[in-house]
């Protein structure tokens, strides 16, 4: 996910989506793909959805 | 990855060891293995998706998936817990080599054939040292999403280049291009078990009206998701039912009977396609039209009103105003008119002017009159253009849809004559392709009932979403609930959109891929698209008048183009997997990973012309490619090019020892001048796998 930096101003079409939503939802969505990188091509992932449950009560309060 | 080596023992019909040193040499890049019907193709392919994936890797063609180890091994087995059946894998990923083995003992194969063992060992620094999750390795490598695009049978991937796929493109695309990532995050955002939870904390701390909401909630959700996978399933079976009806034609077709009715049908059924795209453009033009000047048809009465209005005006000298009434003030305030006479209060003069007001214009008046009569120009202008464009667009429409009708009736008229011939086997054929095309028929319908009830199902889950949030809660439980909740649905609406977003992108940049590699097969003036909608499908331009822009076609594909157009769009996607690095992206971390395409009989349903032209562009595929062709397939065009290109690295045959010969598989394999013994009579069945000089 983008971390907008002086240098970088041209955007895609997704950053520019992602960077326009709140602050809250940016870090949750963040927190949820590094977890999801290391399950996704996993068949059986049962901890992922405990570990999103997490994300959202710590970030949403 | 780079494919170096395939062991296979007792592999389905493969009996004691047998080895393929695959080519890894760039300039020799393809590894090309004879194999007639009936030889061991799939069985060989099918090695390396077990190897790679287990039993769930293994085509749907393959019979008897229970059956791993060589038949006649495993009859003759003394002891259960000896006798297996093994396939290893030597391989280079991202400049790492590994070791797989992947192996199934009878006994276990008896009790659950699902059950094998897996071993991957990593050869780093001169030492092996063994991984510890080995199938989450060689995911995270090869994800089974995308073997199905790496090892395929050429002959039954047609089915990419038909309109009812574009589900299955939009998740090749996913999956190849390192998409999967964002989808995965969406389905476990939904997961019952995080936006189930969270829905049934609200509903435990809020109102009772509340909670009825969430619940019908949870209910619609349900029947979506229902929906879905009633869709995806109605969509594989519309897929299998074309496969079928092309089967049921091309024997039609060879019948000698039925050849010129069938051959008549055909023709007209391309036709019928056509128009059908042409009259859904049609209409597509014809809504474009009345949503954006559809307006002006109702605009008479107002275009007659303004008229009068502006009539009455000049007749009454409103209009053009004589003089301006900011003028006439202008010369009070001063006070002094143009001629240079004092308007002092009270005199004559200032009277005169003053009076002047009573029939001096307004500016703003005016002006405004001026854009009334310009406006009502204008859309004059556009009602006529409108009424023109759709007499013009109607007549074209209505001209599609009499032909069609036409073409409609012949063809029921070739329907009777072929269902009343007296040829026993016309008559059934005819028949079961009739059932068949009523299954089509019933599976089209049912995929727009889905559809339809989805759209009406999310109209109604974002009207519940609207009302749920609107309630407001008044315990401080239940708005922090509430606010996850929220969090919940935003975060699964900014990733859906910017996997939308991610994959529209892609779209062009796939596009160029696509054509390229299309023109190195076809050079005359069609090129390969995808189309906004994701369906892949052939163009051409057509000239309709002199002076206008030429009308761009969807060209109806037949099942060879349709294996071509789908070999383009695999290829195109290796080759951006390649240099997905370049590409610009949201995902982190995304690197170009490098894929060998293995292919069984890539030729198998192409036309002499394709051939050539597809044996031509093989060797550019991918890194590494590896072929499995029959004699029939190899012989003539293919043969000539393959040789002149010099890119055969590794050449293997297949020889087949068994009770039986396949009626179109020959005895002997003739390979560059050599005769090859290829087939060998046998009470027991096995297959060996032979070198020879590439």
């Amino acid at each position: 996910m983008p971390e907008p930096t002086p240098q970088s101003t041209t955007y895609t079409r997704s950053q520019e989506a992602f960077l326009k939503s709140a602050e809250e939802i940016q870090q949750l969505v963040r927190s949820v793909l590094r977890d999801e990188r290391d399950v996704m091509h996993l068949k059986r992932r049962p901890e992922i959805h405990q570990k999103i449950l997490d994300h959202v009560k710590r970030i949403v309060r | 990855m780079i494919l170096e080596k395939l062991i296979v023992e007792n592999f389905r019909q493969f009996r004691g060891r047998q080895e393929i040193v695959f080519s890894d040499i760039r300039d020799r890049n393809v590894t090309l293995i004879h194999a007639e019907n009936g030889f061991g193709k799939t069985a060989l392919l099918n090695a390396l998706l077990w190897g790679f994936y287990g039993h769930d890797g293994l085509t749907p063609d393959v019979a008897h998936k229970e059956r791993i180890i060589h038949e006649g091994t495993a009859a003759k087995a003394k002891d259960p817990e000896q006798t297996t059946a093994t396939v290893t894998i030597r391989f280079q990923h991202e400049g790492v080599k590994y070791t797989l083995t992947r192996s199934l003992s009878l006994a276990v194969q008896l009790v659950d054939p699902k059950k094998t063992l897996i071993t991957l060992e990593v050869l780093r620094d001169g030492q092996t040292l063994t991984e510890r999750m080995p199938q989450a390795k060689i995911q995270s490598m090869m994800p089974d999403g995308i073997s199905q695009f790496l090892f395929f049978n050429g002959e039954r991937i047609d089915h990419l280049a038909m309109e009812e796929s574009a589900p299955q493109v939009t998740d090749a695309i996913q999956q190849m291009l390192g998409l999967k990532l964002l989808r995965s995050a969406i389905e476990d955002l939904k997961h019952q078990n995080v936006r189930g939870k969270l829905r049934t904390e609200l509903r435990d701390c809020t109102s009772d009206e509340k909670a009825a909401l969430l619940d019908e909630q949870t209910r619609v959700d349900e029947q979506i998701t229902q929906l879905g996978e009633k869709k995806s399933l109605t969509q594989q079976n519309l897929a299998a039912i074309d496969d079928d009806i092309q089967k049921v034609s091309a024997k039609l077709e060879a019948n000698r009977v039925a050849h010129e009715l069938q051959a008549k049908r055909e023709s007209l059924e391309k036709q019928q396609r056509q128009l059908s795209e042409r009259e859904a453009a049609i209409s597509k033009r014809l809504g474009q039209l009345v949503a954006e000047d559809g307006y002006t048809l109702f605009s008479d009465g107002l275009v007659q009103r303004g008229r009068e209005i502006m009539a009455r005006l000049r007749a009454e000298n409103k209009i053009p105003a004589r003089v301006l009434n900011s003028f006439l003030y202008e010369l009070l305030e001063r006070g002094r008119c143009i001629c240079t006479r004092h308007l002092t209060d009270g005199t004559e003069e200032r009277k005169a002017v003053e009076e002047l007001l009573t029939i001096a214009g307004d500016q703003h008046f005016n002006n405004a009159v001026g854009a009334l009569d310009n406006a009502i120009g204008v859309i004059e202008g556009v009602l006529q253009r409108t009424r023109e464009n759709l007499q013009e667009t109607n007549r074209e429409r209505l001209k599609i849809r009499e032909e069609l009708v036409t073409i409609g009736e012949t063809l029921e008229d070739i329907h009777q004559k072929l269902g009343s011939k007296e040829d026993e086997e016309v008559h059934k054929l005819e028949d079961t392709r009739h059932k068949l095309q009523l299954q089509r028929d019933e599976a089209i319908t049912e995929l727009g009932r889905i559809d339809a009830k989805r759209q009406e199902l999310a109209a109604r889950r974002e009207a519940l979403r609207e009302q749920i949030q609107r309630l407001e809660d008044n315990e401080e439980a239940a708005k922090r609930a509430q606010r996850r909740l929220d969090a919940v649905e935003e975060s699964v609406a900014l990733l859906e959109s910017i996997l939308a977003f991610e994959i529209e992108d892609m779209r062009p940049i796939l596009n160029d891929e696509i054509n390229s590699h299309f023109k190195k097969i076809i050079d005359r003036g069609y090129w390969a698209e995808l189309s906004e909608d994701f369906v892949l499908s052939i163009r051409k331009s057509v000239a309709v008048q002199e002076g206008t822009d030429d009308q761009v076609l969807d060209v109806a594909q037949s099942t060879g183009q349709r294996q071509v157009t789908s070999l383009v769009f695999i290829a195109s996607l290796v080759s951006l997997a390649r240099r997905r690095g370049e590409i610009p992206t949201i995902i982190k971390g995304l690197t170009g990973a490098e894929y060998p395409m293995v292919m069984d009989s890539p030729f198998g349903q192409l036309s002499t012309r394709f051939r050539e032209g597809v044996a031509r562009w093989v060797p550019d595929l991918a890194p590494q490619v590896v072929i499995f062709a029959s004699s029939t397939q190899y012989e003539g065009a293919v043969a000539n090019v393959l040789r002149q290109s010099k890119r055969i690295g590794k050449r293997y045959y297949l020889s087949y020892h068994g009770p039986h010969l396949q009626p179109d598989a020959r005895q002997e394999l003739i390979i560059e001048g050599r005769h090859l013994e290829q087939y060998f009579e046998s009470p027991e069945e096995y297959t060996e796998i032979i070198e020879v000089d590439a």
